[in-house]
């Protein structure tokens, strides 16, 4: 559970985000959706501890998210960026192992002895097995997308922050991302946020959808609701309509056995 | 097999660079002189000039590679190098204005010149806090301009001083001999320095991928990455400090390393130091033989093989894949 109260943020003097609060809880998926530059990424880093709130507080199980000292709170939530770049010469077993940089002690010298169990577990769930001596470089986005999670979930976080998990994905890997998540919140009660642009996507898999708009929160519920034609309308300006016969491309979770 | 191959490879370079020289060594008369603890000429010759040069030529080594794995992880770029920054051209500004005033160990100096140039880089460089590839290699030269600059002027200001014909071999990579107490508090130094590095090798693994995921992912990305970045700076000014500019094995060692051992620094960074090390022996030999019983500065050497192996990278756009 992740409490989130009465947030502000502001960057070289004007306003980016302005009295933000909400709960997130466990084993949800949430969709964080907005216009361009509403304040989906800033509130992903406010929670992810990258960024300083400039008011208002983000609490988790007593813990506080502190760009000084990262480390207890890395152990909880997982940030996952829209681009992931290929350190020169870096393989996918490097960059996974990663992850553990959070449960480590001796300013990560010193590893828990079920490192190498976590690490070929989150290759295994993410299909990665075959990849572990593959240079990232030569990896495509969607494979680059598996090795993020499969860092995240190496991690142990309880929540993930996405930023833009559909961008650069074709809708069979889309699909393939969405069902992983789908089975980890199933399973793990991995509690999931995504901030995204695809509102087909928050409707297909969210279970709850916040709107942000200008840096506010202007609705927060369920994604029939949230995302109605009035709901959208309002928040980017543009009248919404649906086009009767034509279906939704991906699986969505109503599918799902 | 392969592990073999290069402590042999590593003993051949060591011995070969303790072999040659304006005057030849005869080895039986060096034993004779070491075992029986009453000199010889050779084995004055050896303990004298030949191991201290052949240790400090390893040291600049170790800390020039040491600096720029650093430099390439912290920058996330593979084109940083202590050298084309203009770090070791602010080190020999600061590390010659502390000779011209007189001051016995320009090391400090040095040290405070590398890091004052790095800072005038990165401040160039910045762009919406991240470090643009471009404005970096360009402000590096903007530096290492200024600082040639500087250093011709100083020069000119000593011309007709005794000692001035010595600088100039010395800025140029030229490694004059230092007395033994000299070389081993300059030693010590590069060991805190090396070894400082090496601690961090876990973070810089984390900062490789950007100071955003190396918070999220727990590292205080701020407070360490300018804490490597002050060692960078240490390290490379100790290396000026030794012996003025060595181009190249800051830009090229790294490269190397880096398909020998992986990209995991905990195995690249010791790799990089091992090979520089190994690499500065191996050209401030060659120095010594080309056109012996004359010298040529250690660095002329390193830039006509760096120079144009670093060409053939660029072309094969290894470099930056």
């Amino acid at each position: 559970m992740i409490h989130v109260r009465n947030l502000c943020f502001s960057y070289n003097g004007g306003f980016r985000l302005e009295d933000v609060s909400f709960h997130l809880r466990p084993a949800q998926i949430t969709a964080l959706v907005g216009p361009n530059g509403s304040g989906k990424s800033t509130l992903l880093k406010l929670l992810a501890g990258i960024l300083s709130p400039t008011g208002g507080e983000i609490v988790a199980g007593g813990d506080r998210p502190s760009p000084s000292h990262p480390h207890p709170w890395a152990r909880r939530v997982a940030w996952l960026p829209q681009e992931m770049d290929a350190p020169p010469g870096a393989l996918v077993e490097d960059t996974v192992r990663l992850g553990l940089f959070p449960r480590s002690k001796t300013w990560g010298w010193r590893l828990p002895g079920d490192s190498e169990e976590r690490l070929a577990r989150a290759l295994r769930v993410f299909d990665l097995v075959e990849f572990r001596r593959k240079p990232l470089a030569r990896l495509s986005g969607g494979e680059r997308r598996r090795v993020l999670l499969a860092r995240a979930l190496v991690q142990g976080a309880q929540a993930f922050l996405l930023d833009e998990p559909a961008a650069h994905l074709d809708p069979r890997r889309h699909a393939e991302v969405m069902d992983v998540l789908l089975r980890l919140q199933r399973e793990q009660g991995i509690l999931v946020l995504m901030a995204t642009h695809d509102v087909n996507l928050a409707l297909g898999f969210a279970d709850r959808v916040l709107l942000l708009s200008a840096g506010r929160l202007v609705a927060d519920g369920p994604p029939a609701s949230v995302l109605s034609h009035a709901g959208l309308e309002r928040a980017y300006g543009l009248p919404a309509r649906s086009v009767p016969g034509i279906e939704f491309f991906i699986s969505s979770k109503e599918n799902q056995p | 097999m392969r592990r073999i191959t290069w402590l042999t490879v590593a003993i051949l370079v060591v011995l070969f660079a303790l072999a040659v020289g304006g005057t030849p060594l005869h080895w039986k008369e060096v034993w004779k002189g070491l075992s029986t603890g009453s000199p010889t000429a050779d084995s004055s010759l050896f303990v004298m000039l030949r191991a201290p040069r052949v240790l400090m030529a390893a040291v600049i080594g170790a800390l020039l590679a040491a600096s720029g794995t650093t430099l390439q992880a912290l920058l996330r770029n593979p084109l940083a190098d202590p050298y084309l920054l203009g770090v070791s051209g602010g080190a020999a500004v600061g590390a010659v204005a502390g000779l011209i005033m007189g001051v016995a160990f320009p090391a400090p100096l040095a040290m405070t010149g590398a890091a004052i140039s790095l800072a005038v880089v990165l401040f160039a460089a910045r762009e919406d806090k991240t470090v643009n590839i471009t404005r970096m290699v360009l402000a590096g030269a903007a530096v290492h301009s200024l600082s040639s600059a500087g250093l011709t002027l100083l020069l000119m200001r000593m011309s007709g001083r005794p000692d001035a014909g010595g600088l100039y071999f010395w800025l140029l990579g030229g490694l004059t001999p230092l007395p033994w107490n000299t070389l081993i508090t300059l030693s010590l130094m590069a060991a805190v320095a090396l070894t400082a590095l090496f601690a961090l090798s876990p973070a810089l693994n984390l900062l490789t991928l950007g100071p955003e995921s190396a918070t999220a992912l727990g590292l205080p990305a701020n407070r360490v990455a300018w804490t490597a970045l002050l060692f960078a700076a240490m390290a490379t000014g100790l290396a000026v400090t030794f012996n003025g500019m060595i181009p190249f094995v800051g830009l090229l060692v790294p490269h190397a390393a880096r398909a020998w051992a992986g990209a995991d620094h905990r195995r690249s960074l010791p790799a990089s130091a091992a090979l520089g090390a190994l690499l500065v022996v191996a050209a401030d030999a060659l120095a010594r033989w080309i056109c012996a019983p004359r010298e040529i500065p250690t660095g002329v050497v390193t830039a006509l093989a760096g120079a144009p192996f670093f060409l053939v990278l660029l072309y094969r756009r290894r470099i930056l894949s």
